[in-house]
């Protein structure tokens, strides 16, 4: 399996959670966040238990313990959406520092080739053709972006739509925990460090919007930052372009693809995403 | 709910979240090797002595800055979340000025040019992201993101490379005679800050920067130019933001050296902003206070609490004073 794929596999898993939060028309900024504290938790647990697995069970579940926060202001409150996300991505960071602060910054890794890692791969290959099926092509899918497009219509056919929300929130707080928990325990090698999210929950947000909302486009995009961010040593030494220009790169394409979005929606009007950004 | 005069609700409602908000993040924080002894009394000393006092109002520059600013710019609904970026940029031509740029100007030049310079940066920073949102209405909050990480890697790059001095990743230092004291920060500050409510209180441009963040379409019909309104608030809140980068650097930084993480008082001062629902004055004392919980952190950083929880207090204080707001005005 080739190496940026391995690499991507975090971001191509945050991104599809992301992408079902905003199907039912919200968006959660606190992935980068809740990658973090889920990563700080997973190295924590594996190193209680010794064992990866459950590390990795941990993480995706303090994913979902920081969505839950969301759930309970955003849907329940109705307090902003986007403040909430911002301060679910810094508090996050901040609580796996502390976290980490306890003694937990080596515990046990996922080996590459291992069955729990090929597990992983596979998931990340069928999930996003699973979850194009599930979004188009069954009842609750259809309601699901229903939701998305018109909460008040959809609210009144009788969606509940907070319910719905509540659901996507905390499989979107799964996939960033699972994301965050894969950095530490399969990139970094059963480590945690300061800063170890880097920015890739934002760069999984980004993808949701370069891939137009789709899941197979999302994959794909996620996984042409992945490329981006495996291929430094390569470009930096064959094409000798400074690193600190390809190190950057990831973050301007997103940039790029935010202004490309506009200008295809405003050629095709009927592919106007979900709104909630 | 509860049983007070409707107009004291939102006051009882924000000192209860602040009180809730700040022991559940003590609490929290008592996990780390600092322990709740550690956190008990670096609290107690933080907030009666007066080595510290001095200390917060040194901090209270770039988080301030960052935050006066953004009230302009949410009040506007223009949701930047760059001023992390400016404060680093603000940060980085104020270092090339005085150190790295040959002019070897006298202090009393050097400084008000910085802050000009610093200041312009920041605000061309802001204008870039302002033009994309209202040319391609491209997401500011997403942009101005990409762009504080853009910034980082740049200043990493710098001080690990061309800037270089020396056996370690670090630049030189600015010279004792550029450096500010929590005098001047705090003058500069409360300068912006005031140029910042008299142009949202008392002026037509504040006028129409409230009626467009309530009803955009509203503030058209009216013909104000939302685009003018956007971009402008874009580049005053990134001036203020790269000003806030020029008291980091000539307040307390001196030097760049390559960071795995941004230092976070952009962040700070956008969770001010939030904190004080828009307005520079309370900005200001809002500001005083991340200050202070900032300087509680970095006391007690050698006993072992990571520097990085200082965010996760300040961001678990707006969240706890937001809840209590909500729940004590039904």
């Amino acid at each position: 399996m080739s190496i940026a794929f391995i690499t991507s596999i975090p971001i191509i898993l945050a991104a599809l959670g992301e992408l079902v939060v905003e199907r039912s028309g919200r968006v959660n900024l606190g992935v980068e966040g809740m990658m973090a504290f889920s990563a700080s938790i997973s190295v924590a647990v594996s190193t209680l238990t010794g064992s990866p697995l459950i590390g990795l069970i941990a993480g995706g579940l303090a994913g979902v313990i920081l969505s839950t926060v969301y759930t309970l202001t955003v849907i329940g409150l109705k307090l902003d959406q986007i403040v909430v996300g911002l301060i679910i991505s810094l508090a996050g960071l901040g609580l796996a520092d502390l976290i980490s602060s306890t003694g937990y910054r080596v515990g046990y890794n996922i080996p590459h080739g291992s069955t729990l890692h090929n597990t992983l791969i596979v998931i990340t290959i069928v999930l996003p053709p699973i979850l194009w099926l599930i979004l188009y092509r069954t009842p609750q899918g259809v309601e699901l972006r229903a939701v998305g497009y018109d909460e008040h219509v959809a609210r009144e056919r009788g969606l509940r739509v907070d319910l719905i929300r509540a659901v996507t929130v905390t499989i979107g707080g799964l996939t960033a925990g699972i994301a965050g928990a894969y950095m530490a325990l399969v990139l970094y090698n059963g480590r945690y460090f300061s800063g170890i999210t880097g920015g890739w929950g934002w760069l999984a947000i980004g993808s949701v919007i370069l891939g137009y909302w789709h899941p197979i486009g999302v994959a794909v995009a996620a996984y042409t930052i992945g490329i981006l961010l495996t291929t430094k040593p390569l470009l930096t030494s064959e094409l000798g372009l400074p690193p600190t220009l390809v190190t950057i790169t990831p973050y301007i394409a997103v940039i790029i693809a935010l202004t490309l979005v506009t200008i295809i929606s405003r050629r095709k009007p009927s592919l106007i995403p979900p709104k909630p950004l | 709910m509860l049983a007070f005069r409707p107009s004291l609700r939102p006051l009882v409602g924000v000192t209860i979240g602040l009180i809730a908000g700040f022991a559940l993040a003590v609490i929290l924080g008592s996990i780390s090797p600092a322990g709740f002894k550690g956190m008990a009394s670096s609290l107690v000393w933080v907030y009666t002595s007066p080595a510290p006092l001095i200390f917060t109002l040194t901090l209270l520059g770039p988080i301030a800055c960052a935050a006066v600013g953004l009230t302009l710019a949410y009040r506007a609904r223009f949701i930047t979340i760059g001023s992390e970026g400016q404060i680093l940029l603000g940060s980085i031509v104020t270092l090339w000025l005085i150190e790295y740029s040959d002019l070897n100007l006298h202090p009393t030049i050097a400084i008000p040019t910085s802050i000009v310079l610093g200041g312009f940066t920041g605000a061309f920073l802001g204008f870039v992201v302002g033009l994309l949102r209202v040319y391609v209405n491209a997401n500011e909050i997403l942009v101005s993101l990409m762009l504080n990480y853009v910034i980082l890697y740049i200043l990493n790059h710098l001080a690990s490379g061309p800037w270089r001095v020396g056996a370690f990743a670090i630049t030189r230092s600015v010279g004792e005679e550029y450096r500010l004291g929590p005098l001047a920060i705090v003058v500069t500050t409360v300068s912006l800050t005031l140029l910042c409510w008299v142009l949202l209180t008392r002026s037509k441009f504040g006028l129409a920067i409230k009626v467009y963040g309530r009803a955009p379409k509203v503030a058209e019909t009216y013909g104000l130019n939302s685009k003018t309104i956007v971009l402008a608030v874009a580049m005053l809140s990134g001036f203020t933001s790269g000003v806030g980068g020029v008291l980091m650097m000539l307040g307390f930084q001196h030097n760049l050296s390559p960071m795995s993480v941004s230092p976070g008082y952009g962040y700070m001062g956008v969770l001010v902003s939030w904190l004080s629902a828009n307005n520079p004055l309370v900005a200001l004392l809002a500001s005083w206070f991340f200050s202070s919980i900032l300087v509680l952190g970095r006391s007690l950083q050698a006993s072992g609490l990571p520097i990085g929880y200082v965010l996760a207090i300040q961001s678990i204080i707006v969240l706890s004073v937001m809840i209590a707001r909500r729940l004590t005005s039904r």
